[in-house]
């Protein structure tokens, strides 16, 4: 007994002392057992949180080893609670999870194990803080049904926060400001295209008739850059300085004129004349007239005076682009190729290595640019290098033949895409052109993806599996997820893949968009939370919009693919899942 | 036959003055007044007329005969196969009495008397009988009570109307209907018109009065009648009205009619100027257009515009893209892409063929203008497919703008109406990349 109070005493001094038991002395117990201060103290770590995760609450103090304690948590405003209970007489702790934000309450009821003496744990309490929600804008891009030709086709902002789906926003679609105006020079129409170029939003695209006449719905409060294309090669394409929707719609009238003439000569690699060569200038979206070479190598084209590149294209030849030349009254430039080529002969054949293919597109590239194509003197300054690709198409005569080709000397990217009808897909090889070289090029069969569709536990069936190829003329092989969620695509083996899985109809799931190199094989997808959007699109007069489309584009990112689609019912009422910005 | 019937409104007869006393009531005044008998110790003492009174029912319901019951003053129509009637007497002298004497009561249809609704003693209750009325026209019923002195009551007296009850007409429509159950613009719809006279009374005199109710998208004039079956082919337009007599021989009438502006037509036929009228519904339509499971998808919405032979000159900074933002179709909702199919081509100058491209099916086609020459014509067509496994599509009536303007058919499903001009199954834009 005297030992037990030495103990006692000693822990006491220990609590004294050291703040072990702050909340004052020991009790001294009996029969050998050493007691707790009652009510004990109960240790949180870490003591307070600012997100999901374990918390771990202690009992502290000798003699917590005697006690069985019923632990407590509650969290506020809500009725239920989680009790633990501590599996043996020396487990003085639990954890729990802390999931939610809210405060906490943990509490311990403890009875010794050998007399019941109850000794309660302190109430303590744990905040966890309400941590900022990931958050993302997302542009719903509108296109209101043609019957409402006042409403044009435009973007409205949302902003999404995780965990939080939204249901009562309500979309007010701008009616459109109209623009009826005349594409003219002087006071004669032209026929042209006129584009407005969008600060923040979708241009316009308008074409201009004979009389120059054109109209176009515009979004008032929206900032455009006219851009316009006369047809008439006499005549430049200008740009306009950008005035808001509003503004041009007031407009009657958008001008074109001569601008400044642009000329020039094109000569081959023997300084010899090149006829046909087309020469076009390029600012931004602003073009000028396109110049061809005549039988001399002189060219002449329509400009607005400004900085633009220069393309120069011509049959058998590499195409050339100049950035940054000053163009403005009198400009001239003299263009002479200085490299060599090669003649490059073909044969397309089928997979079997054998059936030789008629009607097949070929695609010729440099990987790269190749330098010193060129050389350009403007006016009658020092002649400058100039740099340039090669970029050729050919198809393939009905024996399969290809060519001639002229290409300098190198290696090349080779696209193939078989004819209509063939169950070849667009192969794509690499050649070298030397002098005398023939190409025996030979289709492969398709490549097989498959995989499997999940919600993350669960296999997705009736999932929509689209696989967006964009070599050549481009193809867009889809199916659908079987009912284990699998799924089979017969693809290009020289395309890049972009793979969108669209959820079945209905599912709380989101849209995936996966870009897999040429030749993936396999790749299972796993669909994300989905976060509910539904609202209602709405005039100014409160009137719904039934029949408009719905595109929902990530506003922060370039993705250029829609997250989601939809489309508007009765009352302009529409549903769709767009990813949840705090999905993991 | 119609009936009415109401009180009489001729004075109650005396039996001095209206009925023929009978052989059984003159043996029972003599029993009373000169043998003395047992049962006739009250000689010298007044036997005073019983009373009695008259309620007339009908007997509803099914009958043959289309008539009218008196409530409150008021006809309400019913069909009465017989009249109910019900006399009741009562006889003052009862109260001097140990038990209630009996009554005779005799009934006398239109002037006669009906022996066979009369009955000569009845103890206590009230008298019923039935009597049908197969003739139109007035008639009048009366009763009188007898008690078992031979006093007679004053006559109760009721007055009933039983009236021709016009012809139920009916209109039969022919079956040259096309098979989406249309009647087609110019041609003839073959109505037969009949009159079902259930009381066989029919005025033979009765016209059978055509009329039709045009929609309000038809001109006045565009819609009416003809005497007689149809045409095989074109009918010419009659009058929006006709009034026919009631063939002799037959009971059926027919007439032709004719529509020359698609709608809903109500038709009536009134048989008598008095008479009900049946009327019927024909839907004309402009012309039956039958496929095989699916109407034509039909663009009507693009990105950009679409202007016949209109070229953009487009830079080549961002890649041109071409959408379809609205499709109309029967049952294939769109932007469902998974039930309307899109199907891209392009053609290009170094290249004039049309050239597919592979699987396809979205509404948007994206294009590199750096595929392509400076300046090289490129054309972009898309073509608008649907289901091949459409729904069947919702059923609708023709001019309602809201309705893709389809009905569902059994196997096929049909199209009233012509397909829409602003729509096209298929697009092409004109671009070049400079």
């Amino acid at each position: 007994m005297k030992t037990v109070g030495l103990m006692a005493l000693a822990a006491t001094l220990a609590g004294c002392s050291g703040g072990y038991f702050p909340n004052g002395l020991v009790d001294g117990g009996t029969d050998g057992q050493v007691l707790l201060n009652c009510p004990a103290a109960i240790e949180l770590t870490p003591p307070e949180m600012t997100g999901p995760g374990t918390v771990r609450a202690n009992v502290v103090g000798q003699g917590g080893g005697i006690y069985d304690f019923r632990w407590r948590v509650i969290r506020a405003g809500e009725s239920t609670s989680l009790d633990y209970v501590a599996s043996d007489a020396h487990q003085t702790g639990i954890e729990f999870t802390v999931a939610r934000p809210g405060s906490y309450t943990i509490s311990a009821q403890g009875r010794n194990i050998y007399d019941g003496t109850p000794c309660d744990g302190q109430t303590v309490f744990l905040d966890r803080a309400v941590e900022p929600q990931p958050q993302a804008t997302v542009v719903l891009r509108v296109t209101p049904p043609v019957a409402l030709a006042h409403l044009p086709r435009q973007d409205a902002l949302l902003k999404v926060t995780a965990d939080t789906p939204i249901d009562t926003n309500t979309f007010v679609i701008d009616e459109g400001v109209p623009l009826s105006a005349q594409l003219a020079n002087g006071s004669t129409g032209v026929a042209g295209t006129v584009r407005l170029v969008a600060a923040s939003g979708l241009d316009v695209l308008a074409t201009a008739g004979a009389d120059g006449q054109f109209q176009a719905l515009l979004l008032g409060q929206e900032t455009y850059t006219p851009v316009l294309t006369p047809f008439d090669a006499a005549l430049a394409p200008v740009q306009l300085p950008a005035q808001r929707g509003i503004t041009l719609a007031s407009r009657t009238a958008f001008g074109v004129d001569a601008g400044v003439s642009v000329t020039g000569t094109t000569r081959d690699d023997l300084g010899g004349a090149l006829a046909g060569a087309r020469v076009s200038l390029r600012a931004g979206p602003l073009t000028s007239g396109i110049g061809v070479s005549d039988a001399t190598g002189g060219w002449r084209l329509q400009a607005a005076p400004g900085v633009y590149d220069m393309i120069v294209e011509a049959s058998d030849w590499p195409t050339l682009t100049v950035p940054s030349l000053a163009v403005g009254t009198g400009s001239n430039f003299q263009l002479e190729y200085r490299l060599g080529r090669v003649s490059v002969r073909g044969t397309v054949v089928a997979a079997d290595g054998v059936t030789p293919l008629g009607g097949a597109r070929v695609t010729v590239r440099s990987p790269g640019l190749i330098a010193q194509v060129a050389t350009l003197r403007v006016g009658g300054q020092t002649a400058v290098d100039v740099s340039g690709m090669v970029r050729a198409s050919l198809v393939t005569a009905a024996d399969g033949s290809l060519g001639p080709l002229l290409v300098p000397p190198g290696a090349y990217d080779v696209l193939i895409e078989p004819p209509a009808g063939r169950t070849e897909g667009v192969t794509a090889t690499t050649q070298t052109a030397a002098a005398q070289a023939t190409w025996r090029l030979q289709l492969a069969a398709k490549v097989r993806l498959q995989g499997v569709v999940s919600d993350g536990s669960a296999p997705v069936a009736g999932a929509q599996v689209m696989a967006v190829e964009r070599v050549g003329l481009g193809a867009a092989p889809s199916t659908v997820t079987d009912s284990s969620g699998g799924f089979q695509l017969l693809l290009d083996p020289a395309a890049a893949i972009d793979l969108f899985v669209d959820p079945p109809a209905g599912r709380a799931l989101a849209r995936a968009h996966l870009v897999l190199p040429a030749g993936t094989s396999s790749m299972n997808v796993t669909l994300k939370r989905g976060l509910y959007v539904g609202g209602t699109m709405k005039t100014r007069e409160g009137l719904g919009i039934a029949g408009a489309r719905i595109e929902v584009y990530c506003a922060a990112c370039s993705d250029p693919e829609p997250l989601a689609t939809s489309a508007t019912g009765d009352g302009g009422r529409f549903v769709l899942y767009v990813t949840d910005p705090g999905a993991p | 036959m119609m009936l009415r019937s109401r009180p009489s409104a001729l004075p109650a007869r005396t039996p001095v003055q209206g009925l023929r006393v009978q052989a059984w009531a003159r043996a029972a005044l003599t029993c009373l007044t000169l043998l003395n008998l047992p049962g006739c110790l009250f000689i010298d003492e007044i036997n005073r007329a019983p009373e009695v009174q008259l309620q007339v029912t009908f007997t509803p319901p099914g009958g043959l005969i289309r008539g009218y019951r008196q409530t409150s003053g008021q006809f309400q129509g019913i069909l009465v196969n017989f009249v109910e009637l019900e006399a009741s007497a009562s006889d003052p002298d009862d109260a001097r009495r140990a038990a209630p004497g009996t009554f005779g009561y005799l009934w006398t249809v239109d002037g006669r008397d009906a022996d066979g609704l009369s009955t000569f003693e009845q103890s206590g209750g009230a008298h019923h009988v039935r009597v049908a009325f197969p003739e139109p026209g007035d008639h009048h019923v009366s009763v009188v009570a007898v008690d078992g002195r031979g006093a007679h009551s004053p006559a109760a007296s009721y007055l009933i109307t039983v009236i021709d009850a016009p012809p139920d007409p009916q209109i039969e429509v022919g079956q040259n209907r096309t098979a989406c159950g249309d009647y087609l613009v110019g041609h003839g719809v073959d109505l037969l018109g009949s009159a079902n006279d259930r009381d066989a009374q029919a005025d033979p005199t009765l016209l059978y009065h055509w009329t039709v109710s045009a929609p309000g998208s038809a001109s006045a004039g565009s819609a009416g009648f003809v005497e007689g079956p149809c045409p095989p082919a074109t009918a010419a337009t009659g009058t929006s009205t006709l009034d026919l007599p009631k063939p002799s021989s037959t009971r059926q009438v027919p007439v032709c009619f004719v529509a020359q502006t698609p709608g809903v037509y109500t038709i009536q036929l009134q048989v008598g100027p008095q008479g009900s009228t049946d009327s019927t519904n024909v839907r004309v339509a402009q012309q039956m257009l039958l496929f095989g499971g699916d109407r034509p998808a039909c663009a009507d919405g693009f990105d950009p515009p679409v202007a016949p032979g209109a070229t953009y000159v487009l830079g080549r900074t961002a890649p041109a893209r071409f959408s379809v933002t609205e499709v109309l179709d029967d049952n294939d909702p769109f932007p469902a892409t998974n039930r309307t199919r899109f199907i891209w081509s392009l053609w290009r100058e170094s290249d004039p063929v049309w050239r597919e491209v592979r699987d396809w099916s979205l509404p948007e086609y994206r294009l590199d203008p750096e595929s392509f020459l400076v300046d090289e014509l490129v054309r972009v067509r898309v073509m608008v497919q649907d289901s091949v496994t459409g729904r069947p599509a919702p059923s609708c009536d023709v001019g309602d703008d809201v309705c893709p303007l389809v009905r569902d058919f059994p196997n096929d499903i049909c199209f009233s109406e012509p397909v829409r001009q602003s729509c096209q199954s298929w697009v092409t834009w004109n671009v070049r990349f400079r």
